[in-house]
Protein backbone atom coordinates (compact mmCIF):
# COMPACT_ATOMS: atom_id res chain seq x y z
CA UNK A 1 0.00 0.00 0.00
CA UNK A 2 2.62 2.67 0.86
CA UNK A 3 4.41 1.93 -2.41
CA UNK A 4 2.48 4.78 -4.01
CA UNK A 5 3.95 7.19 -1.46
CA UNK A 6 7.38 8.68 -1.90
CA UNK A 7 8.21 9.03 1.78
CA UNK A 8 11.32 11.12 1.27
CA UNK A 9 9.51 13.54 -1.00
CA UNK A 10 6.60 13.79 1.46
CA UNK A 11 8.97 14.52 4.35
CA UNK A 12 10.61 17.24 2.26
CA UNK A 13 7.23 18.63 1.28
CA UNK A 14 5.99 18.76 4.89
CA UNK A 15 9.27 19.80 6.48
CA UNK A 16 8.14 23.40 7.02
CA UNK A 17 4.49 22.67 7.56
CA UNK A 18 2.67 22.53 10.87
CA UNK A 19 1.57 19.34 12.63
CA UNK A 20 -2.01 20.29 11.77
CA UNK A 21 -1.18 20.48 8.05
CA UNK A 22 0.36 17.02 8.20
CA UNK A 23 -2.67 15.67 10.05
CA UNK A 24 -5.01 17.30 7.52
CA UNK A 25 -3.16 15.49 4.75
CA UNK A 26 -3.17 12.19 6.65
CA UNK A 27 -6.85 12.33 7.46
CA UNK A 28 -7.78 13.39 3.94
CA UNK A 29 -5.70 10.61 2.47
CA UNK A 30 -6.51 7.72 4.81
CA UNK A 31 -9.55 8.37 7.03
CA UNK A 32 -11.21 6.15 8.29
CA UNK A 33 -8.30 3.75 7.84
CA UNK A 34 -5.97 5.85 9.95
CA UNK A 35 -6.06 6.38 13.71
CA UNK A 36 -4.15 8.04 16.50
CA UNK A 37 -2.58 5.71 19.07
CA UNK A 38 -3.11 7.86 22.13
CA UNK A 39 -1.08 6.89 25.18
CA UNK A 40 -3.17 8.91 27.59
CA UNK A 41 -0.26 11.28 28.10
CA UNK A 42 0.82 14.57 26.52
CA UNK A 43 0.13 13.22 23.03
CA UNK A 44 -3.36 14.44 23.86
CA UNK A 45 -2.18 17.54 21.95
CA UNK A 46 -2.38 15.51 18.73
CA UNK A 47 -5.83 14.31 19.69
CA UNK A 48 -6.98 17.92 20.10
CA UNK A 49 -5.58 18.84 16.68
CA UNK A 50 -7.18 15.86 14.99
CA UNK A 51 -10.64 16.34 16.45
CA UNK A 52 -10.58 19.98 15.38
CA UNK A 53 -9.71 18.95 11.84
CA UNK A 54 -12.18 16.08 11.62
CA UNK A 55 -14.54 15.35 14.49
CA UNK A 56 -14.87 11.76 13.24
CA UNK A 57 -11.11 11.15 13.30
CA UNK A 58 -10.33 7.81 14.91
CA UNK A 59 -8.48 7.65 18.21
CA UNK A 60 -7.61 4.49 20.06
CA UNK A 61 -5.86 3.71 23.29
CA UNK A 62 -4.61 0.51 24.88
CA UNK A 63 -6.13 -0.40 28.22
CA UNK A 64 -3.56 -2.83 29.53
CA UNK A 65 -5.54 -3.40 32.72
CA UNK A 66 -2.68 -1.86 34.71
CA UNK A 67 -3.13 1.85 33.98
CA UNK A 68 -3.18 4.61 36.59
CA UNK A 69 -6.52 6.00 37.72
CA UNK A 70 -5.46 9.37 36.33
CA UNK A 71 -5.13 7.85 32.87
CA UNK A 72 -8.68 6.50 32.97
CA UNK A 73 -9.82 9.91 34.21
CA UNK A 74 -8.29 11.76 31.27
CA UNK A 75 -9.76 9.27 28.78
CA UNK A 76 -13.16 9.98 30.26
CA UNK A 77 -12.56 13.74 30.35
CA UNK A 78 -11.46 13.83 26.71
CA UNK A 79 -14.50 11.84 25.53
CA UNK A 80 -16.78 14.24 27.34
CA UNK A 81 -15.07 17.49 26.31
CA UNK A 82 -14.84 16.66 22.61
CA UNK A 83 -17.96 14.51 22.48
CA UNK A 84 -16.04 11.66 20.87
CA UNK A 85 -15.61 7.96 21.39
CA UNK A 86 -12.07 6.81 22.02
CA UNK A 87 -11.67 3.20 20.90
CA UNK A 88 -10.33 1.41 23.98
CA UNK A 89 -8.51 -1.81 23.12
CA UNK A 90 -8.03 -4.62 25.60
CA UNK A 91 -5.64 -7.57 25.70
CA UNK A 92 -6.99 -11.05 25.13
CA UNK A 93 -8.16 -12.22 28.55
CA UNK A 94 -7.02 -15.81 27.95
CA UNK A 95 -3.51 -14.56 27.09
CA UNK A 96 -3.33 -12.49 30.27
CA UNK A 97 -4.67 -15.32 32.42
CA UNK A 98 -2.15 -17.78 31.02
CA UNK A 99 0.75 -15.34 31.49
CA UNK A 100 -0.22 -14.45 35.06
CA UNK A 101 -0.77 -18.09 35.98
CA UNK A 102 2.73 -18.97 34.78
CA UNK A 103 4.64 -15.87 35.79
CA UNK A 104 2.66 -14.05 38.47
CA UNK A 105 0.93 -10.67 38.49
CA UNK A 106 4.13 -8.61 38.82
CA UNK A 107 6.29 -10.56 36.37
CA UNK A 108 7.72 -7.40 34.83
CA UNK A 109 10.01 -6.78 37.82
CA UNK A 110 11.66 -10.18 37.47
CA UNK A 111 13.53 -9.76 34.21
CA UNK A 112 13.60 -7.73 31.01
CA UNK A 113 12.34 -10.83 29.21
CA UNK A 114 9.29 -11.10 31.47
CA UNK A 115 8.64 -7.37 31.23
CA UNK A 116 8.68 -7.63 27.47
CA UNK A 117 6.34 -10.62 27.62
CA UNK A 118 3.93 -8.50 29.63
CA UNK A 119 4.22 -5.59 27.16
CA UNK A 120 3.69 -8.01 24.29
CA UNK A 121 0.60 -9.55 25.84
CA UNK A 122 -1.01 -6.38 27.09
CA UNK A 123 0.05 -3.90 24.38
CA UNK A 124 1.65 -5.35 21.27
CA UNK A 125 -1.00 -7.95 20.51
CA UNK A 126 -4.01 -5.60 20.78
CA UNK A 127 -2.07 -2.95 18.85
CA UNK A 128 -1.25 -5.37 16.05
CA UNK A 129 -4.88 -6.40 15.88
CA UNK A 130 -5.87 -2.78 15.40
CA UNK A 131 -3.08 -1.89 12.97
CA UNK A 132 -3.92 -4.88 10.79
CA UNK A 133 -7.17 -3.08 9.99
CA UNK A 134 -5.55 0.27 9.20
CA UNK A 135 -3.52 1.79 6.38
CA UNK A 136 -1.85 4.28 8.68
CA UNK A 137 -1.39 5.27 12.28
CA UNK A 138 -0.49 8.46 14.08
CA UNK A 139 1.66 8.87 17.16
CA UNK A 140 2.79 11.68 19.44
CA UNK A 141 6.43 10.62 19.22
CA UNK A 142 9.03 13.35 19.40
CA UNK A 143 12.75 13.41 18.70
CA UNK A 144 13.49 14.93 22.10
CA UNK A 145 12.00 11.99 24.01
CA UNK A 146 15.12 9.83 23.83
CA UNK A 147 18.61 9.92 22.38
CA UNK A 148 17.66 7.13 20.03
CA UNK A 149 14.78 9.07 18.54
CA UNK A 150 16.85 11.83 17.04
CA UNK A 151 16.27 10.48 13.55
CA UNK A 152 12.50 10.24 13.85
CA UNK A 153 10.80 11.39 10.66
CA UNK A 154 7.38 12.97 10.47
CA UNK A 155 6.24 10.48 7.86
CA UNK A 156 7.44 6.90 7.82
CA UNK A 157 6.46 3.49 6.65
CA UNK A 158 6.26 1.27 9.66
CA UNK A 159 8.25 -1.79 8.72
CA UNK A 160 7.70 -3.39 12.09
CA UNK A 161 3.93 -3.21 11.91
CA UNK A 162 3.04 -4.30 8.42
CA UNK A 163 4.50 -1.50 6.33
CA UNK A 164 1.63 0.89 6.94
CA UNK A 165 2.08 4.66 7.02
CA UNK A 166 3.10 6.17 10.35
CA UNK A 167 2.71 9.87 10.98
CA UNK A 168 4.61 11.58 13.79
CA UNK A 169 3.32 15.14 13.54
CA UNK A 170 5.12 16.28 16.71
CA UNK A 171 8.47 14.79 15.69
CA UNK A 172 10.15 18.19 15.63
CA UNK A 173 8.39 19.66 18.65
CA UNK A 174 9.96 19.99 22.07
CA UNK A 175 8.46 19.13 25.42
CA UNK A 176 7.88 22.86 25.92
CA UNK A 177 6.11 23.21 22.54
CA UNK A 178 3.67 20.47 23.52
CA UNK A 179 2.90 21.99 26.89
CA UNK A 180 2.49 25.45 25.43
CA UNK A 181 -0.05 24.00 23.02
CA UNK A 182 -1.89 22.10 25.80
CA UNK A 183 -2.18 25.21 27.98
CA UNK A 184 -3.00 27.62 25.16
CA UNK A 185 -5.76 25.36 23.89
CA UNK A 186 -7.05 24.30 27.29
CA UNK A 187 -6.55 20.65 26.40
CA UNK A 188 -7.41 18.14 29.15
CA UNK A 189 -4.27 16.34 30.29
CA UNK A 190 -3.28 13.47 32.50
CA UNK A 191 -2.93 14.83 36.04
CA UNK A 192 0.07 12.57 36.64
CA UNK A 193 2.02 15.18 34.67
CA UNK A 194 1.42 17.62 37.56
CA UNK A 195 3.27 15.16 39.79
CA UNK A 196 6.41 15.03 37.65
CA UNK A 197 5.41 12.08 35.51
CA UNK A 198 7.07 12.86 32.18
CA UNK A 199 6.19 9.67 30.36
CA UNK A 200 3.15 7.63 31.21
CA UNK A 201 2.68 3.92 30.75
CA UNK A 202 1.32 1.25 33.06
CA UNK A 203 1.10 2.10 36.76
CA UNK A 204 3.67 -0.41 38.05
CA UNK A 205 6.14 0.49 35.30
CA UNK A 206 5.99 4.29 35.52
CA UNK A 207 7.16 6.66 38.22
CA UNK A 208 7.68 10.37 38.67
CA UNK A 209 11.11 11.70 37.72
CA UNK A 210 13.43 13.98 39.63
CA UNK A 211 14.61 17.31 38.26
CA UNK A 212 17.40 16.73 35.77
CA UNK A 213 16.40 13.16 34.98
CA UNK A 214 15.56 12.31 31.40
CA UNK A 215 12.00 12.23 30.11
CA UNK A 216 12.14 8.46 29.81
CA UNK A 217 13.82 7.77 33.12
CA UNK A 218 10.51 7.11 34.85
CA UNK A 219 9.82 4.05 32.73
CA UNK A 220 11.16 0.62 33.78
CA UNK A 221 13.60 2.44 36.03
CA UNK A 222 14.79 -0.81 37.57
CA UNK A 223 16.27 -1.87 34.24
CA UNK A 224 19.66 -0.56 33.20
CA UNK A 225 19.79 2.37 30.85
CA UNK A 226 21.48 0.39 28.11
CA UNK A 227 18.76 -2.26 28.10
CA UNK A 228 15.91 0.23 28.26
CA UNK A 229 16.98 2.17 25.23
CA UNK A 230 18.08 -0.78 23.14
CA UNK A 231 16.21 -0.79 19.87
CA UNK A 232 14.00 2.22 20.43
CA UNK A 233 12.97 3.45 17.04
CA UNK A 234 16.51 3.08 15.80
CA UNK A 235 16.79 3.52 12.06
CA UNK B 1 16.62 -33.42 23.59
CA UNK B 2 19.95 -34.41 25.04
CA UNK B 3 22.94 -35.30 22.92
CA UNK B 4 25.87 -37.20 24.38
CA UNK B 5 29.13 -37.70 22.53
CA UNK B 6 31.07 -40.81 23.51
CA UNK B 7 34.78 -40.60 22.78
CA UNK B 8 37.46 -43.22 23.18
CA UNK B 9 40.63 -42.89 25.22
CA UNK B 10 43.25 -45.38 24.12
CA UNK B 11 45.60 -47.46 26.28
CA UNK B 12 48.30 -44.80 25.94
CA UNK B 13 45.95 -42.15 27.37
CA UNK B 14 45.44 -40.34 24.08
CA UNK B 15 42.13 -39.62 22.47
CA UNK B 16 41.47 -41.74 19.38
CA UNK B 17 42.26 -39.99 16.12
CA UNK B 18 38.73 -40.28 14.76
CA UNK B 19 37.25 -38.84 17.99
CA UNK B 20 39.58 -35.83 17.81
CA UNK B 21 38.69 -35.32 14.16
CA UNK B 22 34.93 -35.37 14.87
CA UNK B 23 35.41 -32.91 17.72
CA UNK B 24 37.19 -30.55 15.35
CA UNK B 25 34.37 -30.88 12.82
CA UNK B 26 31.80 -30.11 15.51
CA UNK B 27 33.82 -27.04 16.50
CA UNK B 28 34.18 -25.90 12.91
CA UNK B 29 30.44 -26.20 12.33
CA UNK B 30 29.62 -24.30 15.55
CA UNK B 31 27.86 -27.48 16.65
CA UNK B 32 29.85 -28.31 19.75
CA UNK B 33 27.48 -26.17 21.85
CA UNK B 34 24.67 -28.49 20.83
CA UNK B 35 26.40 -31.44 22.48
CA UNK B 36 25.11 -31.63 26.04
CA UNK B 37 27.57 -34.18 27.43
CA UNK B 38 30.89 -35.67 26.44
CA UNK B 39 31.80 -38.94 28.10
CA UNK B 40 34.77 -41.24 27.61
CA UNK B 41 35.19 -44.90 26.88
CA UNK B 42 38.56 -45.29 28.53
CA UNK B 43 40.37 -48.46 27.47
CA UNK B 44 42.29 -48.37 30.74
CA UNK B 45 39.09 -48.49 32.75
CA UNK B 46 36.46 -51.01 31.69
CA UNK B 47 33.99 -49.39 34.10
CA UNK B 48 34.27 -45.90 32.59
CA UNK B 49 30.99 -44.22 31.70
CA UNK B 50 31.67 -44.46 27.97
CA UNK B 51 32.44 -48.15 28.15
CA UNK B 52 29.24 -48.80 30.08
CA UNK B 53 27.24 -46.85 27.48
CA UNK B 54 28.92 -48.74 24.61
CA UNK B 55 27.97 -52.00 26.26
CA UNK B 56 24.45 -50.83 27.06
CA UNK B 57 23.75 -49.76 23.50
CA UNK B 58 25.83 -52.50 21.92
CA UNK B 59 28.15 -50.13 20.07
CA UNK B 60 31.62 -51.26 19.08
CA UNK B 61 32.92 -48.11 17.36
CA UNK B 62 33.94 -44.70 18.58
CA UNK B 63 33.04 -41.99 18.53
CA UNK B 64 29.28 -42.35 18.72
CA UNK B 65 26.37 -40.20 19.78
CA UNK B 66 23.48 -40.97 22.12
CA UNK B 67 20.42 -38.82 21.37
CA UNK B 68 17.66 -38.94 23.96
CA UNK B 69 14.34 -37.28 23.26
CA UNK B 70 11.02 -37.84 25.01
CA UNK B 71 12.19 -41.13 26.50
CA UNK B 72 13.44 -42.49 23.16
CA UNK B 73 17.11 -43.15 22.56
CA UNK B 74 18.73 -43.17 19.14
CA UNK B 75 22.36 -44.07 18.54
CA UNK B 76 24.29 -42.36 15.75
CA UNK B 77 27.60 -43.94 14.82
CA UNK B 78 28.32 -41.39 12.13
CA UNK B 79 28.88 -37.66 12.60
CA UNK B 80 27.42 -36.96 9.17
CA UNK B 81 24.26 -38.86 9.99
CA UNK B 82 23.89 -36.96 13.27
CA UNK B 83 24.49 -33.68 11.46
CA UNK B 84 21.89 -34.45 8.80
CA UNK B 85 19.22 -35.86 11.09
CA UNK B 86 19.67 -33.91 14.32
CA UNK B 87 22.13 -31.00 14.37
CA UNK B 88 20.91 -29.30 11.21
CA UNK B 89 17.31 -29.28 12.42
CA UNK B 90 18.34 -28.10 15.87
CA UNK B 91 20.40 -25.26 14.42
CA UNK B 92 17.58 -24.25 12.07
CA UNK B 93 15.10 -24.30 14.94
CA UNK B 94 17.48 -22.26 17.08
CA UNK B 95 17.81 -19.71 14.26
CA UNK B 96 14.02 -19.52 13.92
CA UNK B 97 13.63 -19.03 17.67
CA UNK B 98 16.28 -16.31 17.74
CA UNK B 99 14.62 -14.51 14.84
CA UNK B 100 11.17 -14.79 16.42
CA UNK B 101 12.52 -13.40 19.68
CA UNK B 102 14.27 -10.56 17.85
CA UNK B 103 11.07 -9.64 16.04
CA UNK B 104 9.01 -9.81 19.24
CA UNK B 105 11.52 -7.59 21.06
CA UNK B 106 11.51 -5.15 18.17
CA UNK B 107 7.73 -4.83 18.38
CA UNK B 108 7.79 -4.25 22.12
CA UNK B 109 10.59 -1.69 21.86
CA UNK B 110 8.85 0.09 19.03
CA UNK B 111 5.81 0.93 21.14
CA UNK B 112 7.53 1.78 24.38
CA UNK B 113 5.82 5.16 24.25
CA UNK B 114 2.37 3.61 24.66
Amino acid sequence: MPAKYDIKRLNDEFSLKTPQELLEWGLKEFHPRIALAWSGAEDVAVLDMMVKINHEARIFTLDTGRLNTETYDVIDEVCEKYDINVEVLFPDSADVEEMVLKKGVNLFYRSVQDRKLCCKTRKVKPLKRMLSMLDGWITGLRRDQAETRTVLNRIETDEIFGGIIKLNPLAGWTHQDVWDYIHENNVPYNKLHDNNYQSIGCAPCTRAVEEGEGIRSGRWWWETRAIKECGLHVK
Amino acid sequence: MEITLVKKIMENGEECKKCAEVTERLKAGSELDLIDNIIFADMRNKDSEGNRSAEKYNVAVAPFFIVEEGGDVTIYKSYMELKKKVLKKTLEQADIEIEEKRMADEEVDAIDFL
